[in-house]
This record gives structure tokens, sequence and C-alpha cells, in this order.
């Protein structure tokens, strides 16, 4: 597709940390592999943590686009908006952001959302949270709040306002889904998703993991090596947090 | 033999005592804002090092003395920082340094709108860091970047500047020169502008080339100054985060993963403060070992 099409099959963010961890765990929930199991045991070096290594590495180098290994999350946008990518994984709520006739006027109107192949992909959801050393008072006043904000009435006022929903009936919402209607499938997404692990130490993960990526990717490790490392470095952090 | 004091000691003893605390009495506000700006900080970093403080548990106590130096150590990766950012150091020095001489010389000889060349030259010392990787990491965009672009209008193809293991540290080094030479070029014009005429009039008489001139007159003369401006960019490099931050995060793989940065990941990503703390003053041994051979070499060659 890049030689004879002059398009890249996929804009990939290959920057080591944030933006390649995140990107990876979407190859890795799509061929079927996980972080952590049930009981929170570390199962990433398995069969499917290394194919989707090897499906992750192979992509960089022969379907994503020229200097994908410093790629952002930015650099991959601008590609798609200016029509030279043919795919991206990212957040379902950018959709708007591309599929704009003023923005992006190379690909509005030829966008479309869809569940990772395989039928997972990243959940990068954010939530709450009210710390428990603060007064019962005011932690009675955050959750008064928190359940007013995302209640069913005022998350359907700030999905028609273009905000992300996190309730599955604000996404089946009949004025929501006539005002977006990929909303029907942002929710399968959603739905779908699961989560990159999250502990004490996930952003120094996201660097532990992110390096053996980036590594793999720039030929300097082999697929094999780098998820046993991934795993290895896992391990170590989540019995530092126990 | 008795020795008698000579007349008038005391008196004399007294005013170079009272001279000495009127001088202290002067020293005092400006000690005070270095004990506060500098003292402070470096004494805490050193309780912070030898500490168990870590953002999970924010606290000096129990103190664990060398502990955190022999975790940071312990890392495969801290070695590879370390020597990363020795390379690194010396190649922005080494760049700066002949760049920075060979437009100095050329500023020396300019006589109109030296102001103006002055003026444009102080740009890139002027802008953060950050300012300077954001600008260079649009302008070396592989896809849509304006030098890729450039290279493509000339029937070339594109480079992956930062995306190449190898060219990566190269590009950043590259960033690098460009912002601090700025910093070398006006102190080696200032020093270049100083030097006496005598010598090189006298030179001139006994029939020395300019290469000559150069060699063994300027060079020499100028050489306390570029000690100086050396050890300075020598420091200010092995510091270098920001770049790094912002164009590679240390990738790819590892090519780019300075010490600073390590230090910054072990303190506010592994949330380890102590440990980063520790790394910080790895860094700081490392640059005061290479400052005192540098000035002894200078030294000696004097």
């Amino acid at each position: 597709m890049k030689k004879q099409g002059g398009v890249s099959g996929a804009a990939m963010q290959g920057q080591r940390g944030d933006p390649n961890s995140m990107e990876f765990s979407n190859y890795l929930f799509s061929a079927g592999g996980q972080y952590l199991d049930q009981n929170r045991k570390v199962v990433l070096d398995s069969p499917q943590g290394k194919k989707a290594l090897e499906l992750y590495v192979d992509n960089i180098k022969n379907g994503a686009q020229q200097g994908a290994l410093s790629a952002t999350l930015d650099d991959t946008f601008r590609l798609m908006c200016d029509g030279k990518a043919f795919s991206m994984v990212t957040y379902w709520w950018m959709l708007p952001q591309l599929d704009n006739k003023e923005k992006c006027p190379n690909v509005a109107g030829k966008v479309a959302l869809a569940v990772m192949p395989g039928g997972h992909g990243e959940s990068g959801g954010w939530g709450w949270a009210i710390p428990k050393n603060e007064s019962p008072e005011l932690q009675e006043a955050a959750w008064k709040f928190i359940s007013w904000v995302q209640g069913q009435k005022m998350s359907t006022e700030r999905a028609l306002q273009g905000h992300a929903p996190v309730r599955s009936d604000t996404f089946e919402n009949s004025q929501v889904l006539s005002k977006y209607p990929f909303y029907k499938d942002a929710l399968n997404v959603v739905a779908s998703g699961k989560s990159f692990p999250i502990f004490a130490y996930t952003a120094q993960y996201e660097d532990v993991l992110g390096r053996q990526l980036s590594l793999a990717a720039s030929g300097e490790s082999t697929p094999d090596k780098a998820i046993k490392e991934a795993a290895t470095g896992l391990e170590k952090l989540m019995k530092k947090s126990q | 033999m008795a020795v008698e004091a000579l007349p008038g000691a005391r008196s004399i003893r007294l005013r170079i005592d009272r001279w000495d605390w009127t001088g202290w009495k002067f020293a005092l506000p400006g000690l005070s804002v270095i004990a506060m700006v500098m003292g402070f900080p470096l004494i805490y970093a050193v309780l912070l090092a030898i500490s168990s403080f870590t953002l999970l548990h924010p606290r000096l106590s129990p103190f664990v003395g060398w502990e955190n130096f022999a975790t940071v150590t312990d890392d495969e990766y801290f070695w590879h920082s370390v020597w990363l950012t020795i390379q690194y150091s010396s190649f922005t020095v080494i760049g700066e340094f002949l760049l920075g001489l060979l437009v100095a010389l050329m500023l020396n000889r300019v006589v109109r709108l030296k102001a103006i060349y002055f003026a444009i030259l102080t740009i890139p010392m002027a802008m953060s860091p950050v300012s300077v990787a954001l600008i260079w990491h649009m302008l070396l965009q592989p896809n849509l970047g304006i030098i890729n672009r450039l290279f493509e209008a000339a029937g070339h193809e594109g480079f992956d500047w930062l995306g190449g293991s190898k060219l990566a540290f190269w590009t950043v080094v590259f960033v690098d020169v460009w912002q601090q030479v700025s910093f070398v070029i006006l102190i080696l014009a200032a020093g270049l502008a100083s030097l006496p005429r005598e010598p090189y009039e006298a030179a001139e008489v006994d029939g020395a080339g300019a290469l000559q001139q150069f060699w063994y007159l300027t060079l020499p003369m100028l050489r306390p100054i570029a000690a100086i401006a050396i050890i300075i960019q020598l420091i200010n490099e092995f510091r270098t985060y920001d770049l790094v931050y912002v164009l590679t995060k240390g990738g790819p793989g590892i090519a780019t993963d300075l010490l600073s940065y390590f230090a910054y990941k072990r303190a506010f990503l592994g949330l380890a403060i102590n440990e980063g703390a520790a790394a910080s003053f790895a860094l700081l041994f490392i640059v005061l070992v290479l400052t005192v051979i540098f000035f002894r070499i200078v030294m000696q060659r004097r």
C-alpha cells in the first residue's frame, strides 16, 4: 500500500513511552493477549503477547509512515487528516475531528470507527477519584458532584455538547445518536475495550514497556526477548507496589 | 631574645578586624540569597538522596545511606545513560567550540553592522530549549516537515531524523549545537576583542603569516577564555533534558536516553524522588571530575 498507493497502511505512534505502550496494547488485546490475569498475575509473556509484538514490529517496519518510531498522537493525527494514511489506532472520540470538512477536507466523509480486529482494543478511559485523606464532608460533597455530573440527564446534555459519554444509556440515547450516529460503533469500542494495568507505577511501566517495544521495533532486540523483558519489568513493579 | 611588639601593631590589627567585619556585613545580603537559592536546595537534595523519600512515602526518615546510589547504579540502563551522556556532551561541546571559534574569528574582522550580527546570534540563546525542540520537531517531521520536503524537492529521499536509532542521536546533537553555539560565539568574540594588538604587530614585523599568528598567538592567548566557555558548556550539556523530553523521550530504543532524563524518570515516573536525587548526584560527580581534569590540563599547558 505504501509503495503502490503512496499512502501508509497505518499512521503509527511509535514514540517510546505512553504513545507506543498504548498503541501496542491494542495489538496485544486484539491478538488475545493480556498483561494480567484475573488474579493480577503477569501473563504478558505468552504466545499471544509474542505474536502481538511481532505484528506490531512488522507494521512499524512495513505498514507505517516514515518516522513512526518517533511519532506521537499529534503526528499520526496530522497524517490521517492529510489523507496520507489508511488507518490509525486512536481514541474513538477523535473521529469528529477527522470527519470535519473544514479541518480535514481530504478525509472528511471517508472515515469511520471499528473495533480492533480480534474484538478487543485498549480502553483509554479515566476515572473520578476521591482522596481518602479528605474529610467525610468533602468526600460526600465530591460524590454528590460526581453523581450529578455523571447522572443520566447531565451526561446526555454534556454528550449533546460534544463531551465523551461514559454511560451506555447515553451512547444509546436517541437524541445523542441522531446528532452523532457513530456513537453506536463507539459503544462497541468502549464495551469491548480492555484496560492497561493501573497501579501505582503505571507511568513507570509505560516507560519500561515503551523501551522494550522501541528496542524491538528498531531492530535492537527481538520480539521474544523484548516481551520477556517487558513481562519481567511488570512483575518487578507490581511487586514493588504491594 | 625578647621580641617586642611594634608600636601601633595593636591598632592596625583592630583596624583589620573591623575592616573584615565590615566586609562580611556588606556581603551578608548576597550570601543569604546564595544560601537560600543554592545552599538549601543542595542540602535538601543530599538529604533526599540518602533518605527513603518517595511520592508514595513522602518522609525523609528512615535514612538509608548509600542504598539509593546502589539501587541506581545497579540498573543496567544507568551505565548506558552515563556513557551516552559523556559521548553526547563531548560531541556537542566540540561542535559548539569549533563552530563558535570559526564564527567568532569571522565576526572579529567585521566592522560594519556588528551589532546586528550579535543581535541575531543571541536569538537562539534567548529561546527556551522546549520551544527550540518543538520548532525542530516540526521542521524535522519526516512526512510533513519542511526539511524533508526540501530534500524531496532536490530529488533526494527524506530522512527519518528522529526515528532511526543512529540518526536520532546526531539529530539531537545538531539541534543542541544550533541553540548553544551562540553563547560560545559571544564569549569567544569578547575574548578575541580583548586580546592585545602588540604581539600581532611584532609577529607581522617578524614576517609571521595569518595561520602562524592564529596558532602561536590567538589560540594561546584565547585559552583561558576558551577553557571557561568549554567548561560552562560541558556543564550545560551534561544537564540536557528538555530536548530529549520533547524530541525523542529517550528513544528510539535507548538511543537518546541521557542521564538527566534517566534521573527525571526515576524521580517522577518511578515516584522515587530519593533515587532521582541520587542519580543527579552521580551526574554532579561526573561533571566535577571532568571539570577538574579539564582545568588541570589547561593549567599545565599554561
